[in-house]
């Protein structure tokens, strides 16, 4: 596949207070975002487990990003985006070093009344996976 | 648990146009049906109607349905909706997962019609590949604590106390700075009707206005009052919290002051005084304002320089310099968030600041306040003359992308108040006002306009561009430019800026210490605008008032008696039903580390004495941060559990 031609998929793992509200204004204030994002919902970014982020990429995910409460007391629940970002900045270490890329994965930010937030940190993201390239785990690149 | 093999209905909503012009609803619902374990599929005008709801409890007892999948607007909207239906159906409302294909496909996408389709699949395919593994999820019940804390003791802040006390609640009221009564207090005559500020609604067994200051505020045996106090932390959950409440001390024992004054005489520190917004002086210790409630003294410790002559004179020796600051924890069922909010400082606006003539509304109203500091005269701050021509500029620090984009709402009846109070008492005064729209929308609002244009004010409808002194004759000159015509010069003696309603200060950190959400404005976020407009993201906190946005004494009032409705649903009761989506730890695999104990944001995880951990239920919220921090893996979320959230992302990535 000729890279310009490429369709990135992304996984954007939502919290259910914040990020999935900012994803809903996004839309309520009919705002464009490129398509292959696909929000899976979870309560709060503190539940997104690392076996979650491997198993979007190994189920063919070109990019996962984690989208949580504005830091600094944001969080619905206190401070699971803090500890999101722990775990995510962690994987991302171990993508890097493993050579499947850790900019294949981001954390972001974001409150519910920001739905340009949500829509810059999708619309960037995608960009930035389209420069990557496909997923290295699939078979035809 | 459910045993039996998963038979899925899928319901895919047009809701009117608004998925069914970009999504091709009829594609997505064929796909469904083609879906594992997908036994039924159909499409709805509107899934939320009754009729929608009526398709989908007949398709469950007409095809066995054990699960139930809605492709429709925002989970947050309708998910509870649907939960309701397909548990009168007789299914687990937990059997219920909801795909939002208008907020994120239809809306986000309605350029890419085909695309926005074939997103709408996939995330059709993630709800069914996880409907097929919910579990049912039962209930547990807690007794609630019939008390409330309410937190603001504005207008909003008392009314919701007084019909919540008057209800047969345990109220605390909680005001942060030394005298109950809030913005209005400082607001002279208030509209629509003229009066003081300081009213509130007559109880039920009497027929007159009630003034605030003789209000049973400070004498219901249902209330007690805690001024100088702020919440300093929150513990609980809905019908269960603990709140400290930090105490500031006062230094003037309430129980002893019989108020004769005599400390304020011989008090040798004058500073400006706030409740006058500078106009007057006021010494270290001091009467917050003559109606101060409770009505006691205080001392501003920031400028006391503790020279002790108020402790000699003070005849029953109310006064204590070395008082220190304390704490009282409370335990309530509920609590109710009325902190208000606070006027735009225009800093460097319109030459405010640097010219003492250029002042806000707020001033104005405490000069035009009959037991004001001027006894209801207009004057100016330089030399305390009468003004012959007033400047009125609208909107400054609303509507306006560098400061707030949002309009305050009341101000355009604030200026025309003042205005039409300056003209009734002096009608000879040239008044003139500088606006981008006169929004006067509400009853008994339009005849303030009505007035004001028959009593001669000049309406002006453009943008101030700037505001200068002439040195000489001190005069202000303000260049104006009409949104029709030529730039025009305006001379004014007194500029009143009218400015932005913006939160209260220190909101943000209450936000924090509450855990609720702020809007983009700053004010507290309602759960939703329309169908709950007083209720917040956290259960059993409920806010209203101008802390929610601008809003007039009328519409706080209003929200007020909201609160006390919800407040008496969920407490009257005795006890509040909790679902159990909620963590669970499988002993066999605990290993006892502690980990989850230590990282639970709500100490909802506790030893066993058998040294394994166990989750509180009514006090776990479902976060599931302690299922990630599990070395061991005993931990899971119910209704996000591991294999839940797997089968969601490889739904989403599956081709279509």
């Amino acid at each position: 596949m000729e890279k310009k031609d490429f369709e990135p998929v992304i996984v954007a793992f939502c919290c259910w207070w914040c990020a999935y509200g900012a994803a809903d204004l996004a839309g309520s204030s009919k705002m464009d975002y490129p398509t292959n994002i696909r929000i899976v919902r979870v309560p709060c970014s503190g539940r997104v487990d690392p076996l979650h982020i491997l198993h979007a990429f190994k189920e063919g995910a070109d990019g996962v990003m984690v989208a949580g409460c504005l830091k600094d007391g944001g969080c619905h629940y206190i401070d699971g985006n803090m500890k999101a970002e722990k775990r995510v900045l962690q994987l991302k270490k171990q993508l890097e070093s493993v050579g499947f890329g850790g900019d294949r994965l981001e954390i972001y930010f974001m409150s519910a009344g920001e739905p340009d937030k949500f829509v810059k940190a999708a619309t960037e993201f995608y960009e930035r996976i389209k420069k990557l390239g496909p997923n290295p785990l699939k078979k035809e690149v | 648990m459910v045993k039996e093999e998963p038979r899925i209905g899928v319901f895919v909503c047009h809701c009117g146009l608004n998925i069914a012009k970009t999504v091709n609803v009829k594609e997505v619902r064929d796909y469904a049906a083609k879906l594992p374990y997908v036994v039924y599929a159909s499409d709805q005008e509107f899934t939320c109607s009754e009729a929608g709801q009526k398709t989908i409890k007949d398709a469950i007892k007409e095809h066995k349905l054990n699960r139930v999948v809605v492709a429709s607007c925002s989970p947050k909207l309708h998910e509870l909706t649907f939960r309701r239906c397909v548990a009168e159906a007789g299914l687990n409302p937990f059997l219920f997962e909801m795909v939002n294909i208008r907020e994120h496909v239809s809306w986000a996408h309605m350029h890419e019609p085909e695309k926005a389709t074939e997103k709408a699949k996939h995330l059709v395919r993630a709800a069914v590949e996880r409907a097929a593994l919910l579990e049912e999820i039962g209930t547990v019940s807690a007794s609630v604590i019939p008390s409330v804390l309410v937190i603001g003791g504005g207008v909003a802040g008392i009314e919701a106390a007084i019909g919540l006390a008057d209800y047969g609640f345990d109220v605390y009221l909680v005001e942060r700075s030394p005298t109950l009564g809030g913005k209005a207090f400082q607001l002279g005559k208030v509209f629509p009707t003229e009066d003081c500020g300081v009213c509130t609604a007559p109880r039920n067994s009497e027929l007159h206005r009630k003034c605030l200051y003789k209000a049973p505020i400070l004498t219901h045996p249902k209330i007690k009052v805690y001024t100088l106090a702020t919440v300093k932390s929150l513990e609980g959950y809905v019908g269960n919290f603990k709140a400290t409440i930090s105490l500031q001390p006062r230094y003037v024992n309430p129980q002893l002051c019989i108020e004769c004054g005599k400390c304020v005489e011989i008090c040798p520190v004058e500073v400006p005084n706030e409740y006058d917004v500078g106009l007057s002086k006021r010494k270290a210790i001091y009467l917050p304002s003559t109606q101060a409630l409770p009505p006691v003294y205080t001392i501003d410790m920031a400028n006391c320089t503790k020279c002790g002559k108020c402790v000699e004179i003070c005849p029953t020796k109310a006064i204590n310099l070395d008082e220190q600051p304390s704490e009282v924890t409370l335990d309530v069922g509920a609590i109710v968030v009325a902190v208000g909010f606070e006027e735009y400082e225009p800093k460097g606006l319109y030459g405010f600041g640097e010219y003492s003539d250029v002042i806000t509304q707020l001033k104005l109203s405490r000069m035009l306040d009959s037991s004001g500091p001027t006894k209801g005269e207009v004057v100016k701050p330089s030399n305390q003359r009468k003004p012959k021509k007033i400047v009125m500029v609208q909107c400054v620090g609303s509507r306006d992308k560098s400061t707030h984009i949002y309009c305050s709402k009341i101000c355009c009846a604030i200026a025309l108040k003042n205005a039409r109070s300056i003209l009734q008492k002096n009608p000879d005064t040239e008044i003139t006002i500088c606006y981008k729209d006169i929004r006067l929308a509400g009853k008994d609002y339009e005849h303030y306009y009505v007035d004001c244009q028959n009593m001669g004010v000049n309406f002006i409808n453009g943008d101030v561009l700037e505001v200068k002194e002439d040195p000489e004759t001190k005069m202000l000159k303000l260049k104006v430019k009409p949104k029709y015509g030529e730039e025009v010069e305006l001379e004014a003696d007194l500029v009143v800026l009218t400015c932005a309603l913006i939160p209260a200060k220190g909101m943000e950190e209450l936000a924090r210490t509450l855990n609720l959400s702020l809007s983009p404005d700053g004010f507290f976020m309602e759960l939703h605008p329309k169908l709950a407009p007083v209720d917040t993201n956290v259960d059993g906190i409920y806010i209203c008032g101008a802390c929610h946005s601008p809003k007039d004494i009328h519409e706080s009032i209003n929200q007020a008696k909201a609160v006390v409705s919800r407040v008496a649903t969920l407490l009257a009761p005795g006890k509040v039903e909790v679902d159990l989506a909620k963590s669970i730890i499988d002993e066999d695999l605990c290993i006892g580390c502690g980990n989850c104990v230590a990282k639970c944001p709500y100490k909802a995880i506790e030893f066993t004495p058998y040294g394994t951990a166990r989750v509180i239920e009514i006090a776990c919220k479902g976060c599931g941060v302690c299922v990630v921090e599990c070395p061991a893996r005993a931990i899971q979320l119910r209704h996000y559990k591991d294999d839940q959230i797997f089968a969601a992302v490889s739904g989403v990535l599956k081709e279509v």
